[in-house]
Parts: C-alpha cells; sequence; structure tokens
C-alpha cells in the first residue's frame, strides 16, 4: 500500500478524514483508526455502525503531523479559493460527468435486469435439456450449442441499451461524493498547502490553541478565538488576542497532558515489540487511552491507560477504581508519564505568554527522541484472602 | 438467599445502633383521626395521645440541645485505643460470649476486622485451618471461606478451557500451513487432497467451538466437580505454630489455643460518631499515657488521620476531608442508614438499608465539597460510573456546603472552653447544623430505550 | 454471614456483568463492559443489508470469525482480520449517499453570507418533497423551507437533499453554483466546535426517530396543580380545633414547666424517656440539614450561560400537534470545555425550565456521545430504618387481615428471596 501523507480537514476544529482510501491507510499502515462518526446511507437509523467522516482525536493528528505522516488543511479557506475560481465550464464539465455516470448507472441497471432474466432462461432451458437427455442420452455437445447462443442473446441485447430511454430517468441517481479529492482545482490547491510550512505551522498553531484555550474552561476569559483569526492574521496579531487573561498554570498543566498522551503513542510505535498495537480512546472505560495488541476488529484490548504528570499527586482512590475496572474487563490499568529532563528546565521553564508555551509545545512535539521520556507502569489488583 | 435465612438474619441484625433501648417499641406515629360519632375511635385516641404525650416529652427533653447522653457513664463504654499512626482499635476478645468488638459489628456493622473482608473472622477460619476445631459444616463458613471455595473451582474450569484453546490453536495453525503449502502445489490431485484437508479441520474447529461452548456453564461445572477447602492436614509450619498458646495448665476441651491477632478497625468518622452522637465508646491513646480523650481531642486526632502532618486547631478552615466526610456520615446514620466505608468500589461511603449480610448496598456516596470548582474530571466521573454500575448501585453525589472560616472558628474557639457537657453538645450540634447536604445523581438516559 | 457486596465484586472481578444485554447488534447496548467493537459482518446479516461488490466469502475463512487474544504470526489470521477489514470497508464504499430522481430535492446555501458574524445562516430548500420536512425548517410564504445548518447537513448526508453552492462572481454579473459534495458541506456549515457539536447530537437523535428542534425560547412551565388530597371531615375538624390541639398544648407546656424541671433533676427518668423508642432516639440525633436538587423553588439561581438548553425532543410519534411541549430538553457538554454542572447550576436550570424531569445533558467527548439525566434519589431525607419498621407494621398488619378474611393460610408478601445462599 502506498504511503502518503494524508490530509486531514480542520472544520470546526475538529479533524476529520473524508477520503476511504486515506482512511484505509490511517488503519494499516499509521495504526490510528480515529471514530466514524456519519451517518450511514445504507442504515440511517442506528448509530453504531457510521460511515465517512472520521474524526481524529487530537493526539492522533498531532502523533501524525509529527511523524510527518498528515498534513492539514483549512477546509474553510479551500473550499472559498476553490469556488472563486470554479467557472460555468466546469459546471458544464461536472454536469456532464455525473451524466455519464448516470447513463453508466442506467446500463448497469439494464443489464443486471436482463441477467436475471437471462439466467432464468438458462435455468428453465437446461431443465428442458435435462429432461430431453434422459430419453436420448445426449450430453456434451448440448451444452457447447448453448454457449454460442448465450452469447449472441447478450450482444443482441447490449446493441438494444445504448439509446437511453427516457423513460428510465428516474434510474438516475444523484450521488453526493464525501470529498472533493478529483476535482482537479482542489487536488492542486491542497498541493501547495501541504508544501507550505508557514502554513502548516500557523493552522498547527490555531488548532492546539483552541483545543487548549477556550470560553470554558477556566483557562482564559476572552470570549472569541475562532481560528478564523488566525488564518487570515499572522502570528503577531494572534499574540495580542491570546494572552489577555491567561492562566498560564493552567494552560501549562493541559499542554503537559497533552504532550505525555502523544509521546505515548510516539513510543508504542517506535518499538519493534509493539509496532502493531493500537491505541484508542477509552472514554468507555474510563480512562484516556485503551490499547489493542492488533486491529480492534479482531483482537480485544490488553491495557487501559491514563496519564499524569511527573510530579502529580494520584489520588489513592483512582487506583482502586483503575484497579477495579481493569480487573472487571480482563485488562491492566496503566499509569504513564513523561519524566522530565534534566535541571536545564529551570531557565527556560517560564514562558510569558500563551503563545510563547504553544509555541514551545510544538517544537517539543517535533523534538524526534521525545518518545524515550515515557514511563508507563501497571497496576494489578493483588487482593488478599 | 431463602426466605428462612433472612429472616434469621434480620432478627441477629435487629438494631440499627449499639443502643440498648428500655423500651423497645416499634410504635406507629399517626394520631387516628376522632370520628365524632364513633365512641371507639375517641378510645383509640386517648390511648395513642397518651403515648405521644410521652413521646413528645422525650422529644422536648432531648431538644434542649444534647445531643445524646447515656445514663451510665463508665461500665458500658466500648474501649477504643489509637495508634501513633491514627488507627482506631478495638480489641476483640475470645473466650467472652460477645465481645465488645462484636457488639459493635452487630449493631450497626461498625468497623472492620484487620485481617477479614468485613465482619471479624480470622479466628474462627483458622481454628478450622490449623485443624484445632471438629467438624463443622458448610453452613458455618464464612464468605471468605465460600470465596476460597469458588475460586478453587473456577481455576479448574479455566484450567478445563484453556485445554480447550490449545487445541484449537493447533488446528488454526494447521489451516494456516496448509494454505501456506496450497500456493507452491500445482498438480490438481494435490489440490484436492489439500482441499479435503482443510474441510476436514475446519469442520473440527467447528466440533471443537460447540464442544467448549457446551462448557461454558459455570454453575453445571460447579455440580459437577466438588472440590473441599482445608485438605492439608499434615505438620504445622513454623508461623502456625507461633500462634498456638501452649500452655499446660490449659485443657484441651479450652477455646483459648490460638493466639487473637486480629482486632477490629474504626474509621475516623465512626470512632467520632460513637463518642460525640452516642457516647458509645472512650478512646485511649495507644502508647502516651492512659488519659481519656476528650471529644475535641478525638476531634484533632481524626481530623489529622486525613493528613501526615498535625495542623493547629486555630488554623482549621472548616472544609477539611475529615469535617466533611463526617458530616456526610453523621446524616445518613442519623436517619437510619447503615454507613460504611466505601474503599472496595472506589468512592467514599456505602449506604445499606439493613446491613451487609442481608442485602447489598444501594448506594455510593461521592463526598465533594461544593464549592464554586467544577465538578470532575469526566474521565474519572465515567470510570466511576463504569464500576458502580457493574455493581447494581447508584453513585449518589452528596455535595457539602460549607460555613465561612469566620463561622467556624468561632464556633470552634467556643466548644474549647465550654466546660459543661450540655452546652458543648449544643455547640457541636450548632456547629453541625452550618453543613448542608445536597444530593444529586446522574441517571443514565439511554435513546433507543425512551422512544416509546 | 455472607457479604452481598462482596459476591457482587467477585462477580465483576470475574467479569461478568450484571446487567443483562441484549443480544441485538443492531440495537446499542451501553451497558456492555467488554469492547464494543462493532460487528460489522453480523450487522449486515441481522439488518438484511446487501452491499454490493461485497464479494462472498471464500470458503476457506469459516462463517463466524471469533476475536482472538493476540495476533499470531499465522496467515489464517491475517485472512480473517482481512475478511473482516473488508466487510467494513465495503459497506462504507459502497453505500452511496443519494437519492434517485423522482426524490430529488435541492438545497442552496449562500457563499457571500457567511461572512456575517453572529447571524445565524440558512440554507434555502425551494422546492421540499417528502415526510422529512415535516418535522423540521421554517416554512416561508412561498413554501420554500429554511433549513438550519445541522438540519441540512443532516440531510445531506443522509442523502436525502443535494445542496449547491451559490454565489456572485467577481463581477456579480453572473451567479454560479458549485455542487458540494459532503466535505464542503462540513466546512460550509460548521464554523465553531459548537456548531460541530450542536450537529453531532442533532444527527444521533434524528437517526433514533426524534423530532428534534431548536428550543428558541424559554417554555413556561405550567402552573402547578394542587393535589388536593381528600381532607379530614367538617366534625373531625371541628374535634381537632376545639380539643386535640389545645390539650396537645396543654400538656407540652405542662410538661415544659413541671415536667422537665423534674426531669432535670432525675436523669435516669430523663435517659427513660429519650430511650424510649428508635425514633425519639433518631430524632435526637439529627443535626446537618439537608436537600436535594429538586429543591430550587427558593434557590438563589447563579448563571448559567455554559449549560444552554440547546433543542427540544420529541419522541418519534409524539409531535403530531404544533404545541405539544417537548418530552426532553437537551443541553450539550462538551468534555473539553466544561465540565459536568454544579450542584448549584443544576438547581438554576430547573428552576428556569418547562419540566425537571425532562432535562437532558448530552456530553460528548472525542466522538463518543452520552445522555445523563440529572434527579435525586432522596436517599438521605428519610428515615430508612423507621420507613423500614413501618413497612414491616403494614405488612403484618396486612396479614393479619387476609389472615382473619380468609381464615387460612395468610399470603405473605415474597420480598426476600433472591435465590442466593
Amino acid at each position: 500500500m502506498v504511503k502518503r501523507k494524508i490530509p486531514i480537514t480542520i472544520v470546526g476544529n475538529r479533524a476529520l478524514v473524508f477520503d476511504l482510501p486515506d482512511i484505509k491507510i490511517l488503519r494499516e499502515e499509521y495504526h490510528v483508526l480515529g471514530v466514524l462518526s456519519g451517518t450511514l446511507p445504507v442504515a440511517p437509523q442506528q448509530s453504531i455502525f457510521l460511515s465517512v467522516p472520521l474524526q481524529l482525536s487530537i493526539e492522533e493528528v498531532l502523533y501524525l503531523v509529527a511523524m510527518g505522516r498528515a498534513y492539514l488543511i483549512h477546509e474553510k479557506q479551500v473550499t472559498h479559493q476553490f469556488f472563486e475560481t470554479w467557472t460555468d465550464e466546469d459546471t458544464e464539465k461536472y454536469l456532464n460527468k455525473l451524466w455519464e455516470g448516470h447513463k453508466k448507472d442506467i446500463k448497469q441497471k439494464q443489464r443486471e435486469i436482463f441477467e436475471k432474466r437471462h439466467f432464468f432462461l438458462q435455468k428453465t432451458k437446461k431443465k428442458q435439456q435435462r429432461n430431453k437427455q434422459k430419453t436420448e442420452g445426449l450430453q456434451s455437445d448440448i451444452g457447447k450449442e448453448e454457449g454460442i447462443s448465450n452469447h449472441d442473446l447478450l450482444a443482441e441485447e447490449s446493441q438494444k441499451e445504448i439509446e437511453v430511454d427516457s423513460s428510465n430517468i428516474n434510474l438516475i441517481f444523484y450521488k453526493t461524493e464525501d470529498s472533493s479529492r478529483g476535482l482537479s482545482n482542489y487536488d492542486w490547491l491542497v498541493e501547495i498547502i501541504q508544501h507550505s510550512d508557514g502554513f502548516q505551522r500557523r493552522m498547527l498553531f490555531g488548532y492546539i490553541k483552541n483545543h487548549l484555550i477556550n470560553k470554558y474552561n477556566g483557562v482564559v476569559d476572552v470570549s472569541h478565538l475562532e481560528i478564523d483569526n488566525l488564518i487570515y492574521d499572522t502570528i503577531d496579531n494572534a499574540v495580542a488576542v491570546g494572552t489577555a487573561g491567561v492562566d498560564l498554570e493552567k494552560l501549562r498543566h493541559r499542554c503537559d497532558r497533552l504532550i505525555s498522551s502523544v509521546r505515548f503513542i510516539q513510543s508504542i510505535h517506535s518499538r519493534a515489540e509493539t509496532s502493531q498495537y493500537y491505541v484508542l480512546p477509552g472514554l468507555k472505560f474510563g480512562s484516556k487511552f485503551v490499547v489493542y495488541p492488533g486491529d480492534p476488529l479482531r483482537y480485544h484490548s490488553h491495557h487501559i491507560v491514563n496519564f499524569f504528570n511527573w510530579d502529580e499527586e494520584i489520588d489513592l482512590m483512582r487506583f482502586v477504581n483503575g484497579g477495579r475496572l481493569a480487573v472487571g474487563v480482563k485488562k491492566l490499568w496503566v499509569v504513564s508519564g513523561i519524566k522530565p529532563k534534566e535541571k536545564i528546565k529551570d531557565a527556560e521553564s517560564s514562558s510569558n505568554s500563551a503563545t510563547e508555551e504553544i509555541d514551545g509545545f510544538i517544537n517539543a512535539l517535533f523534538d524526534g527522541n521525545g518518545d524515550k521520556e515515557v514511563v508507563n507502569f501497571s497496576v494489578e489488583w493483588a487482593g488478599f484472602g | 438467599m431463602s426466605k428462612f435465612n433472612k429472616k434469621r438474619l434480620l432478627s441477629i441484625y435487629k438494631n440499627p445502633l449499639p443502643i440498648d433501648l428500655i423500651y423497645d417499641n416499634d410504635i406507629t406515629f399517626v394520631i387516628p383521626q376522632v370520628v365524632a360519632h364513633n365512641p371507639v375511635s375517641w378510645i383509640f385516641f386517648a390511648s395513642s395521645y397518651l403515648k405521644n404525650c410521652l413521646e413528645i416529652s422525650g422529644q422536648l427533653i432531648n431538644n434542649t440541645g444534647k445531643v445524646h447522653q447515656s445514663i451510665d457513664n463508665s461500665s458500658q463504654k466500648i474501649v477504643v485505643k489509637v495508634s501513633d499512626h491514627d488507627v482506631f482499635k478495638v480489641e476483640i476478645e475470645i473466650g467472652t460470649p460477645e465481645s465488645d468488638a462484636i457488639k459493635l459489628w452487630k449493631n450497626g456493622f461498625f468497623g472492620k476486622g484487620i485481617l477479614s473482608r468485613s465482619e471479624p473472622t480470622w479466628y474462627e477460619r483458622t481454628e478450622r485451618r490449623l485443624h484445632l476445631k471438629d467438624q463443622y459444616s458448610e453452613k458455618d463458613l464464612t464468605s471468605e471461606e465460600i470465596t476460597a471455595l469458588r475460586r478453587n473451582e473456577r481455576k479448574k474450569f479455566k484450567q478445563l478451557r484453556e485445554s480447550y484453546e490449545n487445541q484449537q490453536l493447533e488446528l488454526e495453525r494447521q489451516i494456516s500451513a496448509i494454505i501456506d503449502r496450497q500456493k507452491i502445489v500445482s498438480t490438481k490431485k494435490e489440490m484436492l487432497e489439500m482441499e479435503n484437508d482443510l474441510k476436514r479441520i475446519q469442520r473440527e474447529l467447528e466440533d471443537l467451538k460447540l464442544l467448549s461452548q457446551q462448557n461454558q456453564d459455570f454453575r453445571a461445572f460447579q455440580s459437577s466437580h466438588k472440590v473441599k477447602l482445608y485438605e492439608y492436614a499434615g505438620p504445622l509450619r513454623p508461623d502456625d505454630n507461633a500462634l498456638i498458646i501452649n500452655d499446660p495448665t490449659i485443657s484441651d476441651k479450652d477455646k483459648r489455643k490460638l493466639m487473637q491477632l486480629e482486632y477490629l478497625q474504626l474509621m475516623p468518622v465512626e470512632a467520632f460518631f460513637l463518642q460525640l452522637a452516642l457516647d458509645k465508646v472512650k478512646v485511649f491513646p495507644e502508647t502516651t499515657g492512659s488519659n481519656e480523650l476528650s471529644t475535641l481531642e478525638l476531634f484533632q486526632r481524626c481530623v489529622d488521620s486525613y493528613y501526615s502532618s498535625t495542623t493547629p486547631m486555630s488554623r482549621l478552615a472548616g472544609n477539611e476531608k475529615f469535617l466533611l466526610d463526617y458530616a456526610v456520615y453523621h446524616h445518613y446514620r442519623s436517619h437510619g442508614w447503615c454507613v460504611r466505608s466505601g474503599v472496595k468500589f472506589g468512592v467514599d461511603f456505602l449506604l445499606y438499608e439493613k446491613g451487609p449480610p442481608i442485602s447489598h448496598a444501594q448506594y455510593c456516596l461521592h463526598v465533594v465539597e461544593n464549592s464554586g470548582k467544577n465538578m470532575e474530571d469526566f474521565v474519572e466521573y465515567s470510570s466511576l460510573n463504569r464500576v458502580i454500575g457493574g455493581v447494581r448501585k447508584t453513585l449518589v453525589f452528596v455535595c457539602v456546603d460549607v460555613p465561612s472560616v469566620s463561622t467556624f472558628q468561632k464556633i470552634m474557639e467556643k466548644i474549647a472552653i465550654e466546660k459543661d457537657i450540655t452546652e458543648q453538645q449544643k455547640l457541636w450540634k450548632k456547629l453541625l447544623n452550618q453543613y448542608n447536604i445536597t444530593e444529586m445523581v446522574y441517571r443514565r438516559w439511554v435513546p433507543s430505550r425512551n422512544r416509546d | 454471614m455472607i457479604d452481598e457486596d462482596d459476591l457482587l465484586l467477585e462477580e465483576f472481578t470475574q467479569g461478568k456483568s450484571s446487567i443483562p444485554s441484549e443480544k441485538n447488534p443492531g440495537e446499542e447496548d451501553e451497558d456492555q463492559l467488554d469492547d464494543e467493537i462493532q460487528d460489522w459482518g453480523s450487522f449486515l446479516k441481522a439488518s438484511n443489508i446487501q452491499i454490493s461488490g461485497l464479494t462472498p466469502q471464500s470458503h476457506i475463512v469459516p462463517k463466524r470469525g471469533d476475536k482472538g487474544f493476540e495476533p499470531t504470526a499465522n496467515n489464517y489470521d491475517n485472512l480473517l482480520l482481512q475478511n473482516k477489514r473488508d466487510i467494513m470497508y465495503a459497506t462504507i464504499g459502497n453505500s452511496s449517499r443519494g437519492h434517485h430522481h423522482k426524490n430529488h430535492v435541492e438545497a442552496f446555501w449562500s457563499a457571500d453570507a457567511s461572512s456575517n458574524e453572529g447571524e445565524e445562516q440558512y440554507a434555502v430548500v425551494p422546492k421540499p418533497k417528502g415526510s422529512a420536512f415535516n418535522s423540521m425548517g421554517i416554512p416561508s410564504s412561498q413554501r420554500h423551507i429554511f433549513l438550519n445548518f445541522e438540519e441540512i447537513l443532516y440531510l445531506v448526508e443522509r442523502g436525502s437533499v443535494d445542496c449547491y453552492l451559490i454565489g456572485n462572481t467577481k463581477d456579480a454579473s453572473e451567479q454560479k453554483a458549485l455542487p458540494m459534495n459532503l466535505q464542503m458541506c462540513y466546512s460550509a456549515f460548521l464554523k465553531s466546535s459548537e456548531d460541530y457539536d450542536m450537529f453531532y447530537v442533532y444527527s444521533y437523535l434524528k437517526r433514533y426517530g426524534y423530532v428534534v428542534r431548536r428550543a428558541t425560547e424559554d417554555i413556561k412551565r405550567p402552573p402547578t396543580v394542587n393535589n388536593k388530597k381528600r381532607g379530614p371531615g367538617l366534625s373531625t375538624t371541628f374535634w381537632n380545633i376545639m380539643f386535640k390541639k389545645p390539650l396537645l398544648t396543654v400538656g407540652s407546656i405542662f410538661y415544659k414547666l413541671l415536667g422537665a424541671p423534674l426531669l432535670a433533676v432525675l436523669p435516669k427518668l430523663r435517659v427513660l424517656l429519650s430511650r424510649y423508642s428508635w425514633s425519639t432516639l433518631y430524632e435526637s440525633l439529627y443535626a446537618t440539614s439537608y436537600g436535594t436538587v429538586l429543591d430550587y423553588e427558593n434557590f438563589k439561581a447563579v448563571d448559567t450561560s455554559k449549560f444552554k438548553i440547546v433543542y427540544n425532543l420529541w419522541k418519534p410519534n409524539n409531535h403530531q400537534k404544533a404545541n405539544t411541549p417537548p418530552d426532553f430538553q437537551v443541553i450539550i457538554v462538551n468534555t473539553n470545555l466544561t465540565s459536568l454542572p454544579t450542584v448549584d447550576e443544576i438547581k438554576s436550570i430547573f428552576k428556569k425550565c418547562y419540566d425537571h424531569d425532562r432535562i437532558l445533558i448530552a456530553i460528548l467527548d472525542n466522538g463518543m456521545l452520552n445522555f445523563i439525566k440529572p434527579t435525586s434519589s432522596n436517599v438521605g431525607g428519610k428515615n430508612a430504618y423507621l420507613e423500614g419498621i413501618k413497612k414491616q407494621l403494614k405488612r403484618k398488619r396486612n396479614n393479619n387481615k387476609s389472615n382473619s378474611n380468609r381464615g387460612g393460610r395468610s399470603n405473605k408478601g415474597s420480598r426476600g428471596g433472591k435465590g442466593r445462599k
């Protein structure tokens, strides 16, 4: 399978993937599963089996970007530019393509009907032959003869359907494609975005900032921090907006937690013994992640993972709870964190603004040796009596 | 459990608190309506009126502010020792028909045996294990022993299942080997052979799966394979030998052959409740001197037990964990619930309507302070919910409103200088009154089940 | 003595969830403690769905694919896995979003209007067709329908509607119409994180058949109906006023004046009376004050702007009339933005909502959606022991009655047997 960079669309500060081939690569090559979140047209009245788009968590996105396996698209801007350059000619072409597609569909439909009829005819003919056989005792020659006559029949029929019958218009299917891939201008625009480092960096900054700092989580009081501001402004302007009333302590805490989770995923995939593992969000199990030894479609998970900062106090009750939960579902409860580097940190640890903090975070993200710091402990319930 | 069993249990564990009532009568509190033209109802009315007068006067007396007071100060109080590490211990005496510790257990399920799961049964079990006791029947077995039995059974069951799985793996390996060979082979005859082999192994696999499924029923397995406890009856280990008291003056028939290693441990909230509210215990520090702790001193001890260092009284803010826990504990105990530690499930308390042997706890209490700070992390909540839901209980958030620091300190100061016991009791009650408890429950809502 | 909780714990530890699970792959079972990774094969089979392009399973692969413990290094394992993957890919890939010509409905979204901050933008459907539009959208005088962003995106994702992006060319001379695919729709319709959350919840509930509409204004709570119990008759009331109350008051004054001092002197007598029964004892212990989230009448509300009611929900068959009150009201909480509401916030929400029993909180966390209902169980409001005694007495009384009535064996209500030793 081709290993290529996957485009991740940012919409409403969510990371989405719309193309099925991309989803396959993510799953099979990069071991990133995400969550399917769109209605499945074939079964639209349930919510367990869903379809495209695939939603990725921020940890998965940061992991992919840090490993150079994905890039971000600000879909709104791309669509905007795409729309600007869309001409009437393009509309003509598109409609013709649909119509061609429709014609193909009609052909297909007619063929199916023909084949069904044909098959039925075959069956009855065969029966008749067999009855004849019993009385006359001939065999193989008949089969050959049938073969020829079938072929002729088919050729005859297929001649008929080339003229599209207007009464067949009801067979036209108006299809909504999943993604814009394949639309000429679009692909070209996205190529540019992929290779523009400045743009990628700005997008990453905005995406992370909107995740860490928002209206209600107590990190900042400012109420309008939309990613749009960052795309059309420079980063300097964003600084001015972003530092007002930011609780740096809280921000740091959130950054630490976030990087722990990303490092964890990196460490899992970088080691040979665990390279086949899959890491999924674990909310259903009351934890951050759940780790599978192989594709979750086929295997049960073995570990439930929670993250803590290196010097954070962990309430004993959480151990009790985690241990119980894990044992109840036959898994191990794991506590993971990042061991801080040596004392150099004190000198540069204090960043003065939210922007510096996030910039620092992004730099750390791309630091190749990051996953060496990850430390994991498993907790097993021993019990007595 | 059977009806008969339940009735028996209910009569053993009749009392919700370790208080001896003078006149233990279960009365109803409804004054019957008087129908003017019915003279019989007048009589009913008069008799229950008298009853209720007595009751009211009793309430009146107690409502002058005292939380409670016992008849006699010295003889009936149970001795509790507190260690340097703030562990509250009640000794379990052997030989007496019902030791103090057992009294505390049987009347309200206070405390926990430190070498048992809840009720102190270590002595009994060890006697059986070391074969110091004669024959025993299955229904005498304690909870711990029954669990051990079940675990042994389960182990055997798992071994059987594992052997099935190994066979299955072997067959799968064979299939994979055939598939590999199929790629190299070309003659039609060999292909056919492999097809047949494949089908055969496939069938075997299906059969094996069927067989292992039939053996999934643990109950059926249980009834067909009987497992025993305490089968080994050889010489004792040195550790076990050290437990036996070899006193030549004691005859064989005497029960006091084994040392008692177990004691009943009380939670700080339990110890404080027994002293403050019921006046049923007197607490002594284990090591330093023999002076009984006053209520205030006990309070200090309890607050400190949650931390590794001592906080002077004047620095307390009123929202320390012990205070929140005690307010909740006191509330539910005084409302007739049996309140026990919830550590088993990662919560603060468990509520039982009648007690652990009779039914499982209906509610789990999670105590939080009702401050402006938001409720916890959703991940923590979700994980708690999973565990609690899996054991059929309801998770109740108990949010405690605390008094302001100044109010708290003022009352504490008054308590410190108040010498009269009655007045002090009033002040404690006043302090507790400052704590307001609000309950909240989050129930799961499933869209597919709520459509109709 | 068996500790019931220990038994439950033991069961739980063995991995047996005590909540019965329904083995229908199509229906959602929240209570499964085990992995809920879906089995697409059995789902397709159970729902009788044919997917074109799904190759029939090779006879090499068995019909029932179990879950393995961990990957083994053999090809058989890989085949099973690939098979499962293929089913999933085929289902997603070949389940086309769209509709046939006779159901064709077009919608239009304006590219120009998207620059207005704060203003709600709508999609226009000039010629609506089909029953879906009965319960969504805002009708106009000319039979057009205006749809909210979550409504149009839901319909497009489902394949029911074909949407076009329209706008003027640079010189505003011609209009162009760009057919929108799903990716474009998402980007055009969802502007912020909150929009996404709103859409996700909307879509989820619509799939289950609920009627979901924006809660644009507060719905007034109906006036509380006074439950008039049948009070005592006239004669008894007379009796109570004339005799019972004065008697009690006199009695209490008497005891206060004479009895109390007397009893103060004789401590044994006092304790005698206080130890009269469990009820008097418990009465003497009450000290803390208590409330539940349902005590919101006199509560001073706090700010609840984080927890706005976003949607009104009606059960599938319940939205016949335009004015039926909603069956539920939904508040959306994104765990990345906020945590659960505090008790004070819940009380404030209850105070101004239509019915506190109909409030739902939709909790979104990384693509997982759960619903919870804040309520109270009023556990600490009554005395459990005394209530238990009352029940026992009632039962005894009923048994005695039935005994005397029938004269035969009494039919004791059985509440005991759980079938456990």
